[in-house]
């Protein structure tokens, strides 16, 4: 039972110091099961066996949740931070093209790729637990929100110095990605209090 | 009636709260409890407890800290955080009041 335990957790796709953890967890509670088994005079192989259910179901849950502790917030910050410096290349570059549309979707499509796994759910999370220091879910969206205009400054400063160019043009498409951030935190903050009040 | 193996989406959490509030619990002991406070009525599945634990961790609502069993098997055993205790008493208040709502409501046709 405990060989076919280690293959199981060894089998799921999470990071490899969760799997020591759920490996541990599962095996205590095997052998809970089975002790109490005993204790109660049922069979106590059946009842550890009984005890893991459905590993397909445990399988799928532990999958979809475990991954998001690979996420801390110097991750976050890092994601966000590469993720700043394609938007304000991709914007820099095409952001008055074909009305702004190339320069809006790619910089969404960007900041979504770079995105934490389980992103809205962390944010939730965060949202939810009041006076929890600010978490991964939105030390990504302050990075990425606040990151393009920091690499801007840099480019405007670097171009007058350097350059001589003195005149800065800003595109609209330049808040897109901030303007979607904030969208996202006023959605997801209404919806937490609503289900808090509902 | 067999017991339910299935609880409304968000109760689970609530319901591991609600344990946690009276004292730390181990995975296996948590899940007895809650069986036991059912007096029947439920079938905890490992496969959305550990899920639950976790994401309660990963909000920061509870913590888990390892210990040895009386064999010297390593346990992880959950505590209510600050924060957690006051999801928990927010979470119970909300479920309570679905509770009322669908037994006025079931209860009036």
């Amino acid at each position: 039972m405990s060989e076919e335990l280690a293959r199981f957790v060894a089998s799921l796709a999470i990071p490899e110091d969760r799997k020591a953890v759920v490996l541990a967890e599962l095996s205590d509670h095997i052998a809970c099961a089975r002790d109490a088994a005993a204790r109660e005079g049922r069979d106590p192989d059946a009842a550890a066996r009984a005890a893991l259910g459905d590993l397909g179901a445990l399988r799928r849950s532990l999958e979809a949740v475990e991954p998001a502790f690979r996420v801390s917030r110097w991750t976050a910050l890092a994601r966000g931070a590469v993720a700043s410096l394609l938007i304000a290349i991709l914007i820099d570059r095409l952001g008055f093209w074909w009305l702004g549309s190339v320069a809006v979707l790619g910089s969404l499509a960007i900041a979504a790729a770079f995105a934490l796994p389980r992103m809205r759910e962390l944010l939730r999370a965060e949202l939810r637990v009041k006076r929890v220091p600010i978490g991964p879910a939105l030390t990504y969206l302050f990075t990425v929100m606040s990151g393009p205009f920091v690499v801007w400054i840099a480019m405007i400063v670097e171009r007058g110095l350097v350059q001589g160019v003195t005149r800065v043009h800003t595109p609209w498409t330049a808040f897109a990605v901030m303007w979607a951030c904030w969208l996202l935190l006023i959605v997801e903050s209404i919806r937490v209090r609503l289900l808090r009040v509902a | 009636m067999p017991p339910r193996d299935v609880v409304p989406r968000g109760a689970l959490r609530a319901l591991v709260l609600a344990a946690l509030a009276d004292g730390d619990l181990h995975g296996y002991a948590l899940a007895r409890k809650l069986e036991e406070r059912a007096r029947g009525t439920l079938k905890i599945r490992e496969g959305s407890l550990y899920p639950a634990l976790h994401e309660l961790e990963l909000e920061g609502a509870i913590e888990a800290a390892w210990t040895r069993a009386p064999d010297g098997r390593r346990r992880r055993v959950y505590s209510l955080t600050r924060a957690g205790r006051r999801v928990a008493k927010t979470e119970r208040a909300e479920w309570l009041a679905v509770a009322d709502m669908l037994r006025a409501l079931l209860g009036a046709g």
